[in-house]
């Protein structure tokens, strides 16, 4: 036979038994040509547009969902970031504008629609300005849209205006959302370094270099890497970051196929391969699992930052040798309230708000679905924004926050979203006063290394 | 074509001639020397990029893996829905693995009257009755996965 039975057994193996999923197929299309002075006539532009280019997206994808025998988690759409689409308007009414994507999202049937973004790393516009006015109603009201706000690049520097103004963002943003645990800031990432084809959620948008339009895949797979660390037995770390190094080239190339595939069906370029080890609250589907197996009790223990750095770099290792269209934020994802080893490790206080941040320093993404106390005020929220900022601009690379101040609720209790997006324990962060630091406002330079010129 | 499909092709032909009848031993000695006689011509072909060794094969082929507990007639039954629906049988790998069945076909659709999707469906029909899990996947995943 052309394949050996254990090829083949290890193929459906990892697809039945360790959860290996395409954890998206994300269609990105560029809305700059949907610009006019007439809000209304935008909408109509940007409707038109999505449903005619996304009309066979979610048939197609779960064809080859069917063929492949690989289950395709969600269907999503990334955008233009809608405040540059809006900035013409007359009357820059977002909160319209983001009931009209959602609207359209919900005929083409998407789970998700990232973009209601903007760029504001080293100042705003107006139009800016006004986004960020009717961010908190804009996510409140709507369903499957998701937000993102870049604040700071290593070329040039780190915006602390646009972060203070963040930190009172998300509490609003959380009271709106209050009856659902604030799972309005659940939608919304904090970029430092964003990527512009990133095809995970809420941080996707669709950046401005990219194509008309475009098909990108995300893979998954922690159960898989997981198992062969548990495999492996009791080798050193060199022979463990090969064989993750291995497993990741096999996902890899699973998603490649799948996604050009897809690209092909609808007729549109293939853009990037994402891969992502992105946990979710099932057993089996976890990033602290594979920190465990590595030998550590719970992510959080003294190793944990050194035993994520072997992870992530041989994720990205795997996946540059099988595909050279790896993009978007391929590593390891650490996500608290979706990963059910992380869910434990902050309830039994293994894992602290400082250690995790730590781990963001060399995960691929950063501060992700972490709860804190309702009562935080918004000059710590933005003092954390700025603190995880700090990490991807000296380091030259991308981190997120992605951060739920949990209204009426305090250390020890519990944020339930349900779903993908799983459940939280409150963590303590520092009582300390931040408050005069953060209203000085204004640019924190960029760094030496961001004039490479 | 792929060396398989052709040596079961020209298996199937002389069954057709011989009949059902004919000794095991003569089927393979004629169907050797014909292949024999064949290979210079296939070998001055440039080659093929469907051949199954050497690079991904086209999308046509799915790998279909069967477990479950042994029964009579599991194999008979799958091999039966592959007739009725005119897939070819391209390879075959059958064996009991700790008292379980475990079997592994790859079959071309080229020329069958149903898609890839229609024919695992089929098959999850008759999976139920045999008490066996049957799954059905494109061939070119497994290529994508451990062939570089």
């Amino acid at each position: 036979m052309s394949l050996s039975r254990r090829e083949i057994l290890e193929t459906i193996r990892m697809t039945e038994m360790e959860n290996l999923d395409i954890r998206t197929v994300t269609l990105g299309v560029t809305l700059s040509d949907c610009a006019d002075a007439d809000l209304g006539r935008v909408c109509d532009r940007v409707q038109h547009k999505l449903e005619r280019i996304a009309a066979r997206l979610i048939p197609t994808v779960n064809e080859i969902s069917e063929e492949f025998g690989m289950p395709i988690a969600n269907k999503r759409l990334a955008l233009t970031p809608l405040s540059m689409v809006g900035a013409a308007c007359t009357d820059r009414d977002y909160v319209k504008l983001a009931r009209a994507v959602d609207d359209s999202a919900g005929r083409i049937g998407v789970d998700f629609v990232g973009g209601f973004s903007a760029l504001v790393h080293k100042g705003m516009t107006t139009a800016d300005s006004e986004y960020f006015d009717q961010l908190p109603e804009a996510l409140a009201v709507t369903n499957r849209l998701c937000g993102s706000v870049s604040v700071a690049t290593t070329r040039s520097g780190i915006n602390m205006n646009a972060i203070a103004r963040l930190g009172v963002i998300l509490k609003d943003l959380a009271r709106r959302t209050a009856d659902r645990d604030g799972l309005g800031c659940a939608k919304f990432v904090v970029f430092a370094n964003p990527v512009e084809d990133n095809p995970f959620m809420a941080g996707a948008f669709y950046g401005a270099g990219e194509a008309e339009a475009s098909v990108s895949v995300g893979i998954s797979g922690p159960g898989v890497v997981a198992h062969a660390v548990r495999t492996a037995g009791d080798c050193d770390l060199g022979e463990l970051a090969e064989i993750i190094k291995r497993t990741a080239f096999k996902i890899t190339r699973a998603g490649e196929l799948i996604g050009r595939e897809a690209a092909r069906r609808l007729g549109l370029p293939f853009n990037i391969i994402d891969v992502s080890l992105a946990p979710t609250p099932l057993v089996g589907d976890s990033v602290g699992e594979i920190l465990q197996a590595m030998g550590l009790e719970f992510p959080g223990a003294h190793g944990s930052t050194a035993a994520l750095a072997l992870l992530t770099d041989a994720v990205k290792k795997g996946g540059l040798m099988a595909s050279s269209n790896v993009g978007g934020l391929s590593g390891a994802f650490i996500p608290v309230s979706e990963d059910h080893v992380m869910i434990e490790a902050a309830a039994n206080g293994a894992l602290t708000f400082d250690k995790l941040e730590a781990m963001t320093s060399v995960c691929s993404v950063g501060l992700d679905m972490v709860a804190i106390p309702g009562d935080t005020p918004a000059e710590t929220i933005a003092a954390i924004i700025a603190d995880e900022a700090a990490i991807g601009v000296m380091n030259n690379k991308t981190t997120a926050i992605r951060i739920i101040p949990a209204p009426g609720k305090g250390v020890g209790e519990m944020v339930e979203f349900g779903g993908l997006l799983g459940r939280a324990p409150i963590m303590a962060v520092n009582p300390s006063h931040c408050h005069a630091f953060i209203r000085r406002g204004g640019r924190i330079p960029a760094p030496l290394h961001g004039l490479r010129n | 074509m792929s060396t398989e499909t052709l040596i079961y092709d020209i298996t199937r032909a002389v069954y057709r001639r011989l009949g059902e009848n004919a000794s095991p031993a003569l089927v393979e000695d004629l169907v050797t020397d014909v292949y024999r006689a064949l290979q210079p011509a296939l070998q001055s072909q440039p080659p093929s990029p469907s051949s199954a060794e050497v690079a991904p094969s086209n999308h046509t082929r799915a790998v279909i893996s069967v477990f479950g507990n042994d029964g009579i007639g599991i194999a008979a039954t799958i091999l039966n829905v592959l007739a009725e629906t005119k897939c070819s049988l391209v390879d075959i790998d059958q064996t009991i693995l700790r008292g379980k069945f475990a079997m592994v076909l790859i079959a071309d659709t080229t020329r069958a009257d149903i898609s890839i999707t229609a024919l695992k469906e089929r098959l999850n029909q008759v999976a139920e009755k045999l008490d066996v899990k049957i799954y059905v996947q494109r061939e070119d995943l497994f290529h994508a996965m451990h062939r570089v």
